[in-house]
């Protein structure tokens, strides 16, 4: 049976229909004219109210600190201390259900996942996110064809060459497997096959077509993979030839399919050890942001796959720089990874961020035109130029070891601005390629400049108001509030910045080497510069904002939009907007703690 | 004004003919209104049984949906499949209603003097009143407000030269209130509550206020 009223939104979904039906019958409906004060601040609270029509909005003093849409329901926090803190206003004629608090009260004690969702901290509230994209996952798993997965390319040989060729070409082609032609039939012949070549004593001279395999079980490209894995496990093989039209085009591996089903990146780890052309690696690179949508429907964990990609992509760019830079030059060089793609947070290729410590004694020329090439071809695999011309083809950006040095300690004696973002940048810096000493001794040269200077720090720190609130989620509220047009946020400026920001200065006051922001968290926590659960907060926090702008990102590429860091609210769940406002109230706080540690209000 | 000086007198007469325990109950009015709805077997007022009865409060800007009165009613002839498509009431879902008698008994205790609510309400009271007069003597002498009156003024006073069209749906629309999952009886009432709420707060409530209500 239905209930009165619709109970079908969070966190009500999670009532057993029961329970539903007679919460909902519990439950009073209250009418209130615009502006018309709904809850008290530090009024005592008798009942969560439910968003039937209209818009409500939270207010702290004069500043809106929260907004109620429809079947939204505010105040959690009120739920548990029975006072709410801050006052609540009609914002548009709402019509309001109330359900007694103690009925509530009643039934999250009853009914665990309905108790979770209103006690739960921050972070087990994205907890419960991570739970519904649970769903997602399997899906993915029942509906990817095989053609999503990249099969092997096939590498063909004729069926009268020999045993000896197939190795030499497997081992020149780097593959496992060879499609051999004989006429009209077409075998396979697999390292597997050597093992009986090798135990029966077979002659190198053999041909090929007396060894393979011409009876092959075969699938269509459009299949699904989990046909594949059916095939394989009833027959107890480990590849099958993909076909097309009838026509092998590949052959899926077991190993591919296991992969797959695992972790995709396997398939694109390989092929970029096999690229020998820049065009080869612009095809892994189109996989990669592929990689990307497919990891981050599944449900992937924002930190891990944000590791993944930096990992894929840091293989990229060293391949590419070994392709561009003459040897001499490629050995010579440390080749750096800057800001986020350094952090390792970078998912979608949003810019170029790269440096150069240029070894001693080597032709200026050569080097400048190895990364004016880089740069270019870095443009060609899909990563925009970087507006602030922060790349390896900008010569600000290659320096000697010794340079850099003096260019950090010029940078660092600066009062604000744009130097010490500059510095910011490179304190977050990976070597790609190159000897990775060289970062760390021009690291460890900066450090040892500024480390007594507590100044410094709050000139350093002082970026973190940059947005300030008001401008930033304070906005963001009133955009809220205007539910005509969509509104905007620039996800960047309003949360991920600040968060990054205050955690780098805090890592570099306190020593902490890693980059990783996640990284970073870790170690202040283990150093007492954090309470763990204001940064378990953050951590979530980020890993949100970052899945958002991820989403936004890929629907972006999806309508060929060039990449900017603005989400559009309106296209929000219900749920997203809750964790964003929970995320944004973070990232508050978060700035705050920054404000008082160094004083930027002095400034 | 002399509509208003008939009615207050014709309420008077009412309340005099009535029988205890009823005149006292009846005469209580605490200035609450109370929204009613029945869903009946027919839309004749001589032909109709009632199969359910729902009613709920407003006072202020709440309305107490949590201490609303729904009750089905045993009827007394066979339900005729026809109608049954309309109220969605089937003769097994009203088999365990109470008797008549007895459920206008305690929606009598329900209501007490305040004033009714309703959409096209008159049917509604008629039908009451039908099986009521043999009870108490009279009709029902309480005070009415007819929700879709109070929209017509509300869209007048905005829109004085158009066509005003006063169809449930459109009255939902008018005044954004959200449609219920069910419809039945309970609903109604509380759908119309709401429309209440919301002419209240655009000043088209209660037009008169009567002597006994201001206190």
């Amino acid at each position: 049976m239905a209930t009165r009223f619709d109970l079908s939104h969070p966190p009500f979904d999670l009532l057993t229909p029961a329970e539903a039906s007679a919460l909902s019958d519990a439950a009073d409906v209250l009418f209130f004219c615009d502006d018309q004060e709904i809850l008290q601040a530090g009024g005592s609270v008798d009942s969560l109210y439910l968003v039937l029509k209209g818009l409500v909005r939270e207010m702290s003093a004069e500043e809106i600190v929260g907004v109620y849409g429809e079947f939204e329901t505010f105040d959690c926090r009120a739920l548990a201390t029975g006072k709410t803190i801050h006052r609540f206003e009609a914002h548009e004629e709402a019509l309001l259900c109330a359900f007694p608090r103690q009925e509530v009260l009643a039934l999250t004690e009853k009914n665990p996942a309905f108790g979770a969702y209103f006690f739960a901290t921050v972070s087990d509230k994205f907890g419960q996110l991570a739970k519904k994209r649970d769903r997602r996952e399997w899906q993915n798993l029942f509906t990817a064809k095989i053609s999503d997965i990249g099969f092997r390319q096939p590498v063909f040989i004729d069926a009268n060459q020999t045993v000896v060729d197939a190795a030499r070409l497997m081992k020149a082609q780097r593959c496992r497997s060879l499609f051999v032609r004989d006429g009209e039939r077409t075998g396979l012949f697999t390292t597997g096959d050597f093992r009986d070549i090798v135990a029966n004593a077979v002659p190198g001279d053999t041909r090929l077509r007396d060894r393979a395999q011409f009876s092959l079980l075969s699938c269509d490209k459009d299949d699904f993979l989990f046909n594949a894995l059916l095939l394989m496990t009833r027959q107890n093989i480990h590849r099958i030839v993909v076909t097309e039209k009838e026509l092998p085009v590949g052959v899926l591996a077991q190993i591919d399919l296991l992969s797959y089903f695992s972790n995709h990146s396997h398939l694109i780890s390989q092929q970029l050890e096999m690229a020998t052309t820049v065009g080869d690696l612009a095809k892994v690179a189109q996989d990669m942001e592929a990689l990307v949508e497919s990891l981050a429907t599944q449900g992937m964990k924002m930190p891990q796959l944000a590791r993944l990609i930096q990992v894929l992509s840091t293989r990229l760019m060293a391949r590419l720089w070994q392709m561009v830079a003459s040897p001499t030059v490629f050995a010579g060089c440390a080749l750096l990874a800057l800001g986020s793609e350094g952090r390792g947070e970078q998912i979608l290729k949003t810019d170029q961020d790269n440096a150069l410590i240029v070894g001693d004694g080597l032709d200026e020329n050569e080097v400048a035109q190895a990364a004016e090439n880089f740069t270019e071809q870095m443009l060609r695999l899909g990563y925009p130029l970087c507006p602030g011309g922060i790349m390896v083809s900008n010569k600000e950006w290659r320096h000697t070891a010794q340079e850099w040095i003096r260019t950090l300690h010029h940078w660092a004696r600066q009062s604000q601005g744009d130097p010490l973002m500059n510095l910011a940048i490179f304190l977050d810096a990976d070597t790609i390629s190159g000897p990775p000493a060289w970062l760390a001794i021009c690291r460890d040269a900066l450090r040892a400049g500024v480390l007594d200077d507590a100044t410094w720090f709050s000139r350093m720190a002082l970026p973190v108001e940059q947005f300030p609130n008001q401008k930033a989620d304070g906005g963001f509220w009133w955009q809220l509030l205007n539910r005509e047009g969509s509104a905007h946020l620039d996800i960047k400026k309003a949360g991920i910045f600040p968060l990054v920001h205050g955690i780098r200065v805090l890592a570099l006051e306190t020593n902490v080497m890693a980059t990783n922001t996640f990284d970073r968290l870790d170690a202040l926590v283990s150093k007492n510069v954090l309470k763990k659960t204001m940064a378990d907060d953050i951590s979530e926090a980020l890993a949100f904002l970052m899945h958002l702008r991820l989403e936004a990102g890929l629907e972006m590429l999806r309508i060929k939009k060039s990449l900017s860091n603005e989400i559009d609210t309106a296209s929000l769940s219900m749920l997203d907007k809750d964790l964003l406002k929970d995320a944004l109230q973070v990232v508050k706080r978060f700035k705050h703690m920054i404000n008082q540690r160094y004083h930027l209000d002095r400034f | 004004m002399q509509g208003s000086l008939w009615k207050t007198w014709q309420r008077q007469r009412r309340l005099r003919r009535l029988q205890e325990p009823y005149r006292t109950l009846l005469s209580t009015d605490d200035g609450a209104l109370v929204s009613i709805d029945c869903e009946t077997t027919s839309l004749k007022v001589k032909e109709a049984e009632i199969l359910s009865i729902a009613a709920v409060c407003i006072k202020g800007n709440r309305l107490y949906a949590s201490d609303a009165f729904y009750t089905l009613i045993k009827p007394q002839k066979a339900i005729d499949n026809e109608n049954v498509r309309v109220h969605g009431l089937r003769p097994r879902d009203v088999s365990s209603g109470l008797p008549l008698q007895e459920a206008l008994e305690k929606f009598l205790q329900f209501i007490g003097g305040k004033t009714l609510l309703g959409y096209y309400l008159q049917y509604d009271v008629a039908v009451l009143n039908k099986y009521l007069q043999p009870m108490l003597g009279t009709v029902l002498p309480n005070r009415e407000v007819e929700v879709s009156g109070r929209y017509y003024d509300w869209r007048f006073a905005g829109y004085p030269d158009s066509y005003i069209d006063l169809s449930w749906e459109t009255i939902i629309k008018g005044l954004h209130i959200p449609q219920l999952p069910r419809h039945d009886a309970m609903n109604d009432a509380i759908t119309v509550a709401m429309m209440y709420l919301a002419l209240q707060a655009r000043g088209f409530g209660v037009t008169t206020v009567h002597p006994e209500q201001k206190t």
